[in-house]
């Protein structure tokens, strides 16, 4: 009798049935990603911000006594506005080319202004420094032969100005625009566009008046998130305001990093707008997208294929590819094999000597090989990490509310944060107890885990949405437990688009510049950080040989995702 | 991982404490050259075992890497591994590793003389036991265990591709009207450019800055980036330079050449072995080999700089530089200075 009573409250609470097993313990599980979760991604930032209002808020009085701070937060502002409002209109009008293409050239066109993101940021504007340096970029030399130009000692251009820094944050951000635009442009039908076309409209008022107001969702999120990055941009002012000094919030906190004690309070104080400001962007980025899902006109896609071809479109998009990756990456070159960057272009003297040195200098190759290392060790974790959380925000999945809500809260918080000021909430985290390990390689995995764990996540959402629950459910229907179901069916469906994820994770890692920067200590560096390190204390032909090696790197990270996931994984970086 | 962090600085602890032990009883019970030679020996020996250095140093890369090539061929049992960084930069890392108990540097070396002094005054850098301790000369020594390691003088540096026939040959010419837009200088890197800003208004007038802000000078992050530019010709003359900062460049068929302004200022390198290192035998050892004859003819052999040896040939003679005093920029005028400068180039 007894034991009867046993069991049976064992089948209650427990066994196959059992409310613990079947309610509470799956529940447990979530709550663990969320602390977990939550204590990487959230505490960095609490504790960085509290050190921002402590003391009756003194840190903001000490940022409002930096010199030049109003000049900072204008140009942090006019980067934000202008280099975003520049890539909304070249990515859009690239998506409008590449819907203008001819067949022949169709494939490769439309891929090919996702080809600046192989240069990696920090790659793409050293080679830009090369070409439009004032006196001596190599660009600027050659528009000097021209006659209009002949009488100028310097110029035309001078890249080290608000207005290049935005141009040039502008065309590395259009490439994110173009994939939103484009993809909306791939999923629209063409009825519309084919009844104006018949009505006798012009393509370009066809462009106006129908195809534009039709992706209006596409470009608003797409310019949600190219402001996000504009407003955190860190690179493109760091290497190229500097010696003018041009500076941003980001930029102001990086310095604060180089002059000890570090005053982590004004780095709060420096971020607190960024921070606000982001969050309010992501905030109108969900209403956006909530609106989107309303007002959809035309959602079928249609296979009628109504648009008329120009080759010009193809012209246009050859050009963007010669100015954003081509030009870059031959002046790259050219340094790179040069026995010091002189101005000048005299091919006899090319010398391999800076490729030697970079691959026997053991620092050097230690970075690359950190990079690779602490890379692959975050996305052993992300993967699963992201697919825990990816599984927990599916409708279908059976999880307690306020913790679902959680999950896509941290989920989105990593993506609202700019990477630099990550970087620097989480130098102040990792530096004191009870977490120390500031000077280890642990820091920066630890780092890309927090930076990228919302891009892991919405990835492998979108895998398994596409993946559909048809067959997890005829798998529990035939009898399938949980484990089972996920390790015999769900995990093999979703195999390409998770391989996919890492091969791209890697690639964005790989490329990490910003708050590798921040939490890299002397000896634990990364490329991207000793190429700021030479850049600043060495000899440029190496930086242009070590930004070559971060291209070459991430064309083979490429290559491994498009081999698993196929060419439209190129489209998900 | 905690634990560890906690055992490590105690082995670095024990270590040192042997060394030193192995040293004092040494001395004491046995005639003062064979001890010292002994007590010598079980440094190296206990280095060897160490197996590894770790030099964090303000120079210039020429000069760190000549330095690690001469150590490696020195020691080839002691692994050299070797981080360079602009001196305010790297003087910070330094300061996170101790602060957070992380294995880092065990020798420093910098412009920022006071920062060692204080550190040697709390009894947080290694006191150099080597054989080259003992004739190394008193004035460059400080506090017992601050060495200066090399000295060299501030130049004025020009592109001569771009400047012709009248270069420029003091600071008063930096104020030419044909150098507005085409001259670079360094920003606050270290304490040494406070020092050198400072006495640029005190030789050269009061109003000096506000007229070399005039002519718009492109700011750079020390020496070693001003040079890469000025070798290129993105700047036709550079304000701020040190020898050795060039010397590889011209080496290379760089177009550049310096001058020594007169009046001018020099400034020293201080090197420290760390007492929290993790290493502090090998420490010594790099120590007494950068002190060392064949040390010195690296650092300072080429002409870039001065040694406080007498007996390296091709070194500027010692005498003949004047460093700036670093005991006149504790941290508060550090400071006040830092926000007075910015005011003017910011």
């Amino acid at each position: 009798m007894s034991a009867e009573n046993t069991s049976s409250k064992g089948l209650a609470w427990w066994g196959a049935g059992g409310l613990l097993r079947r309610q509470v313990a799956p529940q447990i599980g979530w709550l663990l990603i969320v602390i977990v979760v939550g204590f990487a991604v959230v505490w960095p930032i609490v504790q960085l911000q509290y050190r921002a209002f402590i003391d009756g808020g003194s840190a903001f009085t000490r940022m409002g006594e930096l010199p030049r701070i109003g000049d900072t937060v204008r140009t942090t502002v006019i980067l934000a506005f202008m280099s975003s409002a520049l890539a909304v209109l070249v990515g859009t009008f690239l998506a409008w080319c590449a819907s203008l293409l001819p067949r022949r050239v169709q494939k490769f066109g439309e891929l090919a202004p996702l080809l600046p993101l192989i240069v990696p940021a920090v790659a793409a504007v050293t080679g830009w420094i090369f070409l439009l340096s004032p006196k001596v970029g190599y660009l600027n030399m050659m528009l000097r032969q021209l006659p209009l130009l002949s009488g100028l000692e310097e110029g035309p251009f001078d890249i080290y100005t608000v207005k290049w820094i935005v141009l040039i944050t502008g065309m590395l951000l259009s490439s994110f625009v173009y994939v939103f635009v484009h993809t909306g442009l791939k999923n629209m039908g063409q009825e519309l566009e084919a009844a104006a076309a018949a009505c006798g409209a012009s393509p370009v008022r066809i462009l106006f008046t129908v195809t534009l107001p039709l992706l209006r969702p596409s470009i608003i999120f797409a310019a949600g998130v190219v402001f996000l990055l504009g407003m955190g941009q860190f690179t493109a002012p760091l290497l190229l305001g500097r010696t003018s000094r041009i500076d941003v919030l980001t930029t102001e906190m990086f310095h604060l990093t180089l002059r000890y004690p570090i005053d982590y309070g004004l780095g709060a104080a420096l971020g607190f707008p960024i921070l606000i400001a982001g969050f309010i962007v992501v905030m109108l980025q969900k209403l956006a997208l909530g609106e989107q899902r309303r007002y959809v006109v035309v959602s079928a896609r249609s296979k009628y294929d109504a648009r008329s071809t120009r080759w010009w479109a193809a012209g246009v998009i050859g050009l963007y590819l010669l100015v954003t990756t081509v030009l870059p990456l031959l002046a790259l070159t050219y340094v790179s094999l040069s026995p010091f960057w002189s101005g000048s272009l005299v091919m006899t003297e090319l010398t391999t000597r800076h490729w030697k040195s970079v691959l026997d200098n053991p620092v050097l190759v230690n970075a690359v090989w950190t990079s690779i290392k602490t890379s692959v060790i975050a996305i052993a974790i992300l993967i699963p990490l992201g697919f825990g959380m990816a599984f927990a925000l599916l409708q279908s999945t059976r999880i307690f509310k306020p913790i679902r809500m959680a999950i896509d809260f941290l989920a989105t918080l990593p993506m609202a944060v700019p990477a630099s000021l990550m970087g620097f909430g989480l130098l102040f985290a990792y530096t004191r107890p009870p977490i120390q390990i500031y000077g280890t390689a642990a820091v920066l995995v630890v780092t890309y885990i927090t930076l990228m764990i919302g891009h892991s996540t919405r990835l492998q959402f979108t895998t398994l949405v596409a993946t559909g629950q048809e067959f997890l459910e005829a798998s529990k229907a035939c009898g399938g437990g949980a484990l089972r179901s996920l390790l015999q069916i769900l995990l093999p469906l979703c195999r390409k688009g998770i391989g996919a994820t890492a091969a791209l994770t890697f690639v964005l890692l790989f490329h990490e510049f910003s708050a590798s920067l921040m939490v890299r200590s002397a000896r634990t560096q990364v490329i991207g950080s000793v190429m700021y390190d030479v850049w600043t204390g060495g000899v440029y032909s190496e930086v242009a040989v070590l930004a070559l090696i971060m291209v070459l790197v991430t064309v083979i990270g490429v290559m491994i995702a498009v081999w698993i996931g196929g060419s439209e994984s190129l489209k998900k970086i | 991982m905690k634990q560890l962090d906690t055992i490590l600085p105690g082995l670095g602890r024990f270590a040192l404490a042997t060394a030193v032990l192995a040293t004092t009883l040494t001395a004491a019970f046995a005639p003062s050259s064979v001890s010292a030679q002994q007590s010598w020996n079980n440094v190296l020996a206990a280095a060897k075992k160490e197996g590894k250095v770790v030099l964090y140093s303000a120079t210039p890369p020429s000069l760190g890497n000549r330095l690690v090539a001469g150590f490696k061929k020195a020691y080839p049992d002691i692994d050299i591994e070797f981080t360079r960084g602009p001196s305010g930069e790297i003087l910070t890392k330094v300061g996170q590793e101790q602060s957070g108990g992380v294995d880092g540097a065990d020798v420093f070396i910098s412009t920022e003389l006071e920062w060692f002094r204080a550190r040697a005054k709390e009894g947080k850098l290694l006191k150099p036991v080597g054989p080259e301790a003992a004739t190394w000369p008193a004035k460059y020594i400080r506090e017992g265990s601050v060495i200066t390691a090399g000295l060299e003088p501030l130049t004025i540096v020009y592109n001569t591709k771009l400047i012709g026939a009248n270069p420029p040959t003091s600071y008063a010419d930096m104020l030419r009207p044909e150098y507005k837009g085409r001259l670079g200088t360094s920003e606050l890197a270290s304490t040494l450019l406070i020092a050198w800003y400072d006495w640029l208004e005190k030789t050269q007038g009061k109003d000096y800055l506000q007229k070399l802000r005039a002519q718009n000078p492109k700011l750079y992050n020390g020496t070693t980036p001003l040079a890469q530019s000025l070798a290129a010709g993105e700047i036709a003359v550079g304000a701020f330079g040190n020898i050795t900062a060039f010397k590889t460049l011209m080496d290379q068929g760089a177009p550049v050449k310096y001058v020594l302004p007169n009046p001018g200022l020099g400034f020293e390198y201080a090197m420290g072995g760390l007492a929290w290192s993790r290493r502090p035998n090998a420490a010594l050892v790099l120590m007494d080999y950068v002190m060392s004859k064949a040390g010195q003819t690296a650092w300072s052999g080429t002409g870039e700089g001065a040694s406080p040896r007498t007996d390296v040939p091709g070194a500027i003679p010692a005498a003949a530089i004047t460093a700036w005093d670093s005991s006149a920029y504790p941290p508060e005028v550090v400071n006040k200075y830092r926000a007075y400068w910015s005011g003017i180039f910011k």
